[in-house]
């Protein structure tokens, strides 16, 4: 009787230790970012990510444990018809840098994505689903993220396009709950 | 972590053959419904598996299992008026329970039990590198069945680390056949 009432015990404990866990949980949110034009002599353009003003971060910022994922979608045109298009999403916690040269340079900023290839005349829409294999040096852009503040620079290369990013919406995926 | 892994899958199939030698053991398939608790980006998936059942000591029943969960695909809200449908996480998971309850071959009718044990999760989310690490799960069951066949429902709570102090957990409700051979 006494193994009996200890393995019960045992039991309640494991039980009450899963529902313990069971008030942390996973959050995504959405941001939408204005859309832009990006002409063909190697623009660049810089946008002001927020999170802190979203909703569900606001609800969860202050037992956020960490960020699992980010990716973006955006619609892009390429209306010159000349040649096809591409370009790279460079992340950082510093928003006044102002050339593309000084972007590449910088050692706070890094590409989170980057080749997608619009043909020219074209349209692509980029899905979240498949930003995800445009995407590279995930963990810090993670890291990054997690400050719920940064900035998105769009820098495209020299060439003959002409290109109208639209639709463009970040994705964060968060865990949060109360430390374990 | 693998060698961790490596010593657990020993010690289970030492106590597996122990049991067998002792003789009565069983085996059963099972399968059910993922529940996803708390997380946007899963909803409702699927989740079977196999598993084995040997006594271990007084009451209880050694249980060294293996199960996939899928869960299903989420539809993400974005800018109002539109969404797309993204792909969930998936997860093998390899572990064992002990069961209180429902003793391997000792009688017929309606056999309750609970049950937990610890797993070695792998997890897989689209887009991202596979993640393994520990977990570990909980539940409530009840076998209804002979000394040679029985019929089994559980309901379990699974909890699946991700190694960054957060988890995912999912409830499992499963029904399954279980077959027993032996003394």
């Amino acid at each position: 009787m006494k193994t009996t009432s200890t393995l019960l015990v045992l039991a309640g404990l494991g039980m009450l230790a899963i529902a313990g866990c069971l008030v942390s949980g996973t959050f995504v949110e959405t941001l939408k970012i204005n859309a832009f034009y990006s002409k063909s002599d190697g623009e660049f353009h810089s946008h002001g990510v927020d999170l802190t003003t979203k909703e569900v971060w606001v609800d969860h910022q202050d037992d956020i444990k960490n960020i699992s994922d980010v990716r973006v979608r955006a619609t892009i045109e390429e209306q010159s018809g000349i040649s096809d298009a591409t370009g790279a999403v460079y992340f950082s916690d510093n928003g006044s840098y102002t050339t593309p040269e000084a972007v590449r340079a910088a050692a706070d900023a890094f590409i989170v994505f980057s080749g997608l290839t619009v043909p020219a005349g074209g349209t692509v829409t980029m899905k979240f689903a498949q930003s995800a294999s445009y995407r590279q040096n995930l963990d810090q852009a993670l890291e990054l993220v997690e400050t719920g503040q940064f900035y998105i620079y769009v820098l495209t290369p020299e060439g003959a396009f002409d290109l109208y990013v639209d639709d463009i919406t970040v994705m964060v995926t968060f865990d949060a709950g109360p430390s374990s | 972590m693998k060698r961790l892994a490596l010593l657990t899958a020993v010690v289970l199939v030492l106590l597996g053959s122990s049991s067998v030698l002792a003789g009565g053991w069983g085996i059963g398939g099972f399968a059910g419904v993922s529940i996803p608790v708390e997380q946007e980006d899963a909803e409702n998936g699927m989740v079977y598996g196999v598993r084995g059942r040997l006594p271990a000591f007084w009451a209880l029943t050694f249980e060294p299992q293996v199960f996939m969960l899928k869960n299903g695909d989420y539809d993400l809200a974005f800018d109002e008026d539109q969404f797309e449908t993204l792909k969930s996480w998936k997860a093998t998971s390899f572990g064992a329970n002990l069961v209180l309850g429902a003793p391997v071959r000792q009688f017929a009718g309606i056999r309750p039990f609970i049950f937990g044990g610890v797993r070695f999760n792998s997890m897989d989310f689209d887009g991202r590198d596979a993640d393994s690490q520990f977990g570990f799960g909980a539940g409530i069951g009840l076998e209804i069945g002979t000394k040679t066949v029985g019929l089994e429902v559980r309901a379990a709570g699974e909890v699946f680390p991700d190694g960054k102090d957060s988890s995912r957990k999912n409830g499992l409700v499963t029904g399954g056949l279980n077959v027993y051979f032996g003394l």
